[in-house]
């Protein structure tokens, strides 16, 4: 309590002991506030002596009283989240803030019979607003100064952060080469604009090893590209609603693809049936009409029975299979290899396969093969009849006859051995009647299609999965029909996006592919352009990379991680396939990364094991960056942390998924908070200190690409196109953004300003295949678009070395694994001591780990990291919902609460995607006894479709089923 | 009070009283300055200033100044204790700039708070209806705890020039009072909490000691003079349980004129 002597006291003490400040002396000092016109009521009379404006104010609701309106509204995404959905929103602005998000609701009808895609977008993007402004963004360059992990950091300044990491980049190509100078942006937390641009042109112009995570993040889809030598197969989401028979499998799109999956609901309504094959009863199932729960990873078993049901009563697609499909080819008897003119003539290819014509009684050679003289181009079967089945005699080049017989006839021997429903049903836990319930629910459906996400690719045997699931959908004759087949996911191309590298091939290549440009390029020559293209750089698989590079040679070589079905360990299979340049290794073996940079992704939280890395791969680092709008479990291991600009603090084009068939923009609603940059800013000064730093260190040149001396004294010309752009100018991105418009006809060829102010942008026509896009068809914008209608519709070639969707794979490799006809086989965990397999999926209330921290998203959920377990598995182990439990294997351990469900089949632990590994005790994430072994035939090459190139054909992340125990705490 | 001196004040006539009042608003206002720099991040300039002990005597005089009686409990010495060499900006980085899921004392009311963006819509309202907006730089949101601070710095500033030209100062009295009630006083001291939890280096920790001090007897004056306002904050600060129950004053501006 003061009453008014002391106080009167106190405010001269004041006077005296601050000096006499006083009114004018004390003055008014502004730095966070700047002076604008009042909203409240400046009271006019009597006039005030003072220069203060009297405004009327009684209590707080006074400041409510002024209608609360928006300085502007534009349109903006999400466009580095790596959420697959490309969502529109209408973003509001006030006082250089963004407050909230609406949905936008531009997109039109594709046909009359469909439903449209308005409004789209889900709880994440209609609160990115709030994430935007939460405390997980760090607003100002950081450098460490304690250990690494260990939390303590300095700010420093920009000119500070650049200048100290360029002189360590260039100090590790002058020590090794640019080769150790390691680039990851995780796969697709990319976009199609400036966010991205700025990075690829970075690492381009100082040619750092760039990790290629496609596989990485267990995303690629091996067993497409094994049957079809391309993987992005998917239209748009509409295209759901024309199927009358919709499978999903190893998905779980309620929660994964909220912005679509009113599709197949929809479809429901008239009369599709909507089945869900999944081992527990997740949010999609309780859709389904028909849930079919078989054990895990035995869906191949699953989908081989279903396979042996079709066949054996006749419910295949004859005419189908025999034009589309290697089935019909000739194998010999004595081998079980294709039949190839190598063996019925010297000197013969052995890339040119046979039929037996049953028009004409004798063997012909198959149209589009890959050795088929005309390169491959047409699958057209002409006057040839193939038969299916075939049992001939064939007199080789030296003069021994052999028989053969066709794949068709292989796999049908084999079902019946192996895959009646009665014998899958030993495997699956399923009853073989609901097997052929199935089969036969599929088999007879008008149009079927089977939606396998990304999830499908995560297991160990992901590619035998998918190889049967799309062999069903060959044998029903769905491939490449609207509202049928196998779907995964795709992307549409723009042929503007050339733009964002800065150079495409070089001249000598385009000299290479002219011949092939001019009579039309087919898939096949687009995957032969890849190649050259992906081989102009140096690219890393990350899983090889990690194996020589990362510290997991030492897990990955243990003997309970060796796949005992192959006759060799991973080591071999690595160094044979290393040895044969199979796949490539930048950095080379000999020499070791030295400086990580690493930007929208996450790689300790998303690693196996991470503890691995940490141990082995983090002490070779001389330098790690992590450049990002907020502090995930990898940036708190980096010594620098670059800030960036959230998604509405910059301009941006959304990567455009084929779902709807817009390309997405993202104005720049705001300026980025604090000190952040925008990416392509950001990058931009990176290679411009490098530049400067070289000039300045006197170092002309160093070793890059395959040791080729490379001046990083130009690494800025070459960034920046030699001066055509200036990442320091605010309107810079909007320049890029122009140009790969304006250069992009399948969206009208429209400016940079007009697309941002669109938000969407309505594709209208097709861009040739990329890297990335590859879904086969035209795109027609009064239609739906579903893919692979260029073979089935107009007889092109499959990129396959049959031509073919090819069920068959006579790779030494896949034979001695006894995988050359898809078959089920259990992962090398199944016979781990430790009882229990951690399963999962991505999650409803996070995009990765974007959001996952979000307190608004944890409000929905337990708040805390939680696994489900059945309670058959808790009761023995005393463990009750809600309690904590360790989960744990020899190899690391993490503990999380316990959800008890009867939703989880008995043996599963399921943990969804992504917690961040500091959301744990002790910050171990649910990785830590992760080990996920990897498929070492996925090294192999040399075989028509059988090859890595950038984004394709790798050994994946395949992290489902790792074996643990779990106990209470 | 405030009535009294306003009814003292002609507008061709200074009072001494007022002139006094307008000293008291200029002091206060002096002190929300010298804390909002404090709470800023110590970069090299601030970092060599505080080295000086410069203006943690300023703090110091000020406040002790201000509220003689309650000066035993804050440790004085601990504004001295800045570091070597770079330690008080890692302390500050630690503390207040970044950490796993943000940092762990955040100074940014919205973190402490159930609705960022509500916290938020508040506080750019309070802004602007008294004619102010948030800088360009250093561009961070408006509820960083040096920018409501500076807030009050402007309000008082403005109560205190209006107090010195005999003006009507009572608008500007009883936004501080909202503001420090709906505003710092609602979550500084769950702030001070966390600095103890989070063992944070003793100038911070007795800053914010210091800070929730002031801010306590700062609204008990406030409310003394312009009463409770309508109020109904559901929160139960020691300090606002036990200030005093003056009944409540009309708030009519129209009226007061």
């Amino acid at each position: 309590m003061t009453d008014k002597n002391s106080a009167t006291v106190s405010r001269r003490t004041f006077l005296l002991g601050a000096g006499g400040v006083g009114v004018a002396a004390a003055g008014l000092s502004l730095y966070r506030l700047k002076t604008r016109q009042p909203t409240g009521r400046v009271l006019p009379e009597p006039p005030p002596k003072s220069q203060i404006k009297q405004i009327a104010y009684g209590d707080h609701a006074d400041i409510y009283r002024e209608q609360w309106t928006w300085d502007k509204v534009v349109k903006g995404t999400h466009t580095r989240a790596n959420c697959i959905s490309a969502c529109s929103w209408d973003v509001y602005v006030k006082e250089g803030i963004v407050w909230r998000e609406e949905q936008d609701a531009v997109y039109r009808q594709s046909r009359p019979d469909t439903p449209d895609f308005n409004p789209r977008g889900c709880q994440k993007g209609a609160c990115y607003s709030d994430l935007q402004a939460s405390e997980s963004r760090v607003t100002h360059p950081l450098k460490r100064v304690g250990e690494r992990g260990e939390g303590k950091w300095k700010r420093i300044s920009w000119d500070q952060a650049l200048e100290e990491i360029a002189d360590k980049m260039i100090d590790a190509a002058i020590e090794q080469g640019t080769e150790t100078i390691i680039f990851d942006n995780g796969t697709t937390n990319a976009g199609f604009g400036p966010e991205t641009a700025g990075e690829i042109r970075f690492a381009n112009a100082i040619e750092a090893t760039q990790i290629d995570s496609w596989a990485g993040v267990g995303d690629l889809p091996m067993g497409a590209i094994q049957t079809w030598g391309m993987y992005n197969c998917e239209g748009t989401s509409d295209d759901w609603f024309r199927s009358d028979y919709i499978v999903i499998w190893v998905g779980n799109p309620s929660i994964t693809r909220i912005p679509e999956m009113h599709f197949m609901h929809e479809a429901r309504y008239r009369g599709a049936k909507l089945v869900v094959i999944a081992p527990d009863m997740n949010a999609s199932t309780l859709h389904a009409d028909l849930w079919i729960n078989p054990k895990p990873e035995t869906d191949a078993a699953l989908g081989l029975a279903a396979a042996h049901y079709i066949i054996e009563n006749n419910l295949y697609e004859a005419d189908y299979i025999r034009e589309q499909t290697d089935l019909p080819i000739l194998v010999r008897k004595d081998t079980d290899k294709f039949l190839r003119e190598a063996d019925l003539a010297r000197g013969g290819a052995d890339n040119l396969f046979y039929f037996w014509d049953e028009n004409t009684n004798k063997v012909a050679e198959v149209p589009g093969c890959e050795g088929d003289g005309s390169g491959g181009r047409s699958l057209a079967l002409g006057k040839i009849n193939p038969a299916l089945s075939v049992d001939q005699t064939i007199t080789l080049a030296d003069g021994s006859q052999v028989g053969v017989y066709t794949v068709f006839d292989r796999l049908r021997s084999m079902l019946d051995e192996q895959y009646t429903p009665d014998k899958a049903a030993e495997i699956t836990g399923l009853s073989p009647k609901l097997i052929r319930r199935f089969a036969e629910g599929l088999a007879k459906a008008p149009t079927a299609m089977i939606f396998a996400s990304w999830g499908a690719c995560k297991h160990y045997h992901s590619d035998l999965f998918q190889r049967a699931m799309i062999l069903l959908m060959n044998l029903t004759g769905n491939q490449g029909k609207p509202g049928g087949g196998m779907r995964i996911a795709a992307w549409w191309n723009m042929e503007g996006l050339d733009n964002m590298a800065g150079h495409g091939m070089s001249t000598m290549d385009m000299l290479k592919l002219m011949p092939k440009a001019i009579r039309g390029m087919t898939p096949r020559d687009y995957e032969d352009a890849f190649r050259i293209y992906g081989g102009n750089g140096p690219n890393s698989p990350l899983m090889p990379f990690l194996y020589v590079h990362g510290g997991y040679k030492e897990l990955w070589d243990r003997e309970d991680m060796q796949d005992d079905t192959l006759p060799k360990g991973v080591a071999d299979y690595v160094r044979q396939s290393l040895d044969n340049n199979w796949v490539s290794m930048h950095p080379a073996q000999d020499r070791h990364p030295q400086v990580f940079i690493f930007t929208g992704c996450n790689p300790l939280r998303r690693w196996p094991a991470p503890q691995y890395a940490l141990k082995g791969l983090w002490p070779k680092l001389d330098c790690v960056v992590s450049v990002n709008f907020r502090m995930s479990t990898s940036s708190l291991y980096a010594d620098y942390f670059l800030p960036i600009a959230g998604y509405y603090e910059k301009h941006g084009i959304k990567y455009g998924q084929t779902y709807v068939p817009y390309i997405c923009t993202s104005d720049k609603a705001v300026e980025p908070l604090g000190e952040s940059k925008t990416d392509w800013e950001a990058f931009g000064l990176i290679s411009r200190a490098i530049a400067e730093r070289a000039k300045a260190r006197g170092v002309t040149s160093v070793r890059g690409f395959k040791d080729r001396s490379l001046d990083l004294r130009e690494t800025y010309n070459k960034h920046t196109s030699n001066g055509d752009y200036d990442p320091t100018d605010p309107e810079d991105p909007v320049k890029l953004i122009d140009t790969i418009f304006r250069n992009s006809p399948n969206c009208g060829n429209i400016s940079g300003q007009e697309a941002l102010e669109m938000g969407a942008v309505p594709l209208t026509g097709s861009a040739p295949p990329s890297l990335i896009y590859q879904t086969s068809s035209d795109y027609d914008p009064n239609d739906t678009h579903w893919p692979h209608r260029w073979f089935v519709e107009d007889k092109v070639a499959w990129p396959t070395i049959t031509g073919r969707q090819q069920f068959m794979l006579d790779h030494p490799w896949y034979i001695e694994a006894g995988e050359d006809l898809p078959v089920h086989k259990d992962p090398p965990h199944a016979r781990s001591k430790y009882p229990l397999r951690i399963n999962g999926g991505h999650n409803r209330w996070s995009i990765h780990a974007i959001w996952r921290d979000h307190k608004l998203m944890l409000r929905l959920q337990r708040g805390q990291p939680v696994c489900i377990m059945n309670s058959a598995d808790c009761e023995p182990r005393g463990i009750s919902n809600g309690d904590m439990a360790r989960i744990y294997n020899d190899i690391g351990e993490f503990e999380v609460m316990v959800k008890v469900a009867p939703a989880t089949q008995p043996g599963e632990v399921i943990i969804y995607h992504a917690w961040e590994s500091y959301q744990f005790k002790g910050w171990k994430g649910q990785q830590e006894p992760v080990a996920a072994p990897w498929k070492a035939i996925h090294m192999a090459g040399g075989y028509g479709q059988l090859h890595y190139r950038v984004y394709y054909g790798a050994p994946g992340h395949a992290p489902r089923g790792a074996p643990i125990e779990v106990e209470r705490v | 009070m405030q009535q009294s001196a306003q009814q003292n004040v002609t507008r061709d006539s200074v009072d001494p009283e007022a002139v006094d009042e307008a000293d008291y608003a200029a002091a206060r206002s002096y002190v929300y300055r010298l804390f909002a720099l404090a709470f800023e991040y110590p970069d090299d300039a601030r970092l060599a200033a505080l080295r000086t002990g410069d203006p943690g005597a300023q703090l110091r005089a000020a406040v002790t100044a201000i509220m003689p009686d309650s000066m035993h409990e804050i440790d004085w010495q601990a504004f001295n204790l800045i570091g070597e060499g770079d330690e008080l900006q890692v302390e500050y980085t630690r503390l207040f700039d970044a950490g796993p899921s943000g940092p762990p004392c955040s100074l940014h009311e919205g973190a402490h708070q159930q609705s960022r963006m509500g916290t938020l819509e508040e506080l750019v309202r309070f802004y602007n209806y008294f004619g102010l907006s948030r800088a360009d730089e250093p561009n961070d949101l408006p509820d960083h705890l040096s920018t409501e601070l500076e807030f009050l710095h402007y309000l008082s500033h403005c109560e205190a020039v209006l107090t010195q030209d005999g003006e009507d100062f009572t608008n500007y009295q009883r936004a501080q009072r909202d503001f420090l009630l709906r505003h710092p006083i609602k979550w500084l001291a769950k702030l001070k909490n966390k600095l103890v939890q989070h063992h944070a280096a003793g100038f911070y920790r007795e800053l914010m000691v210091l800070l929730n001090a002031f801010l306590n007897h700062d609204i008990e004056q406030l409310i003394n003079q312009v009463g409770r306002g309508k109020q109904d904050l559901g929160i139960s600060l020691t300090t606002i349980d036990e200030l005093p129950t003056k009944p409540e004053q009309e708030n009519d501006v129209d009226g007061v004129l």
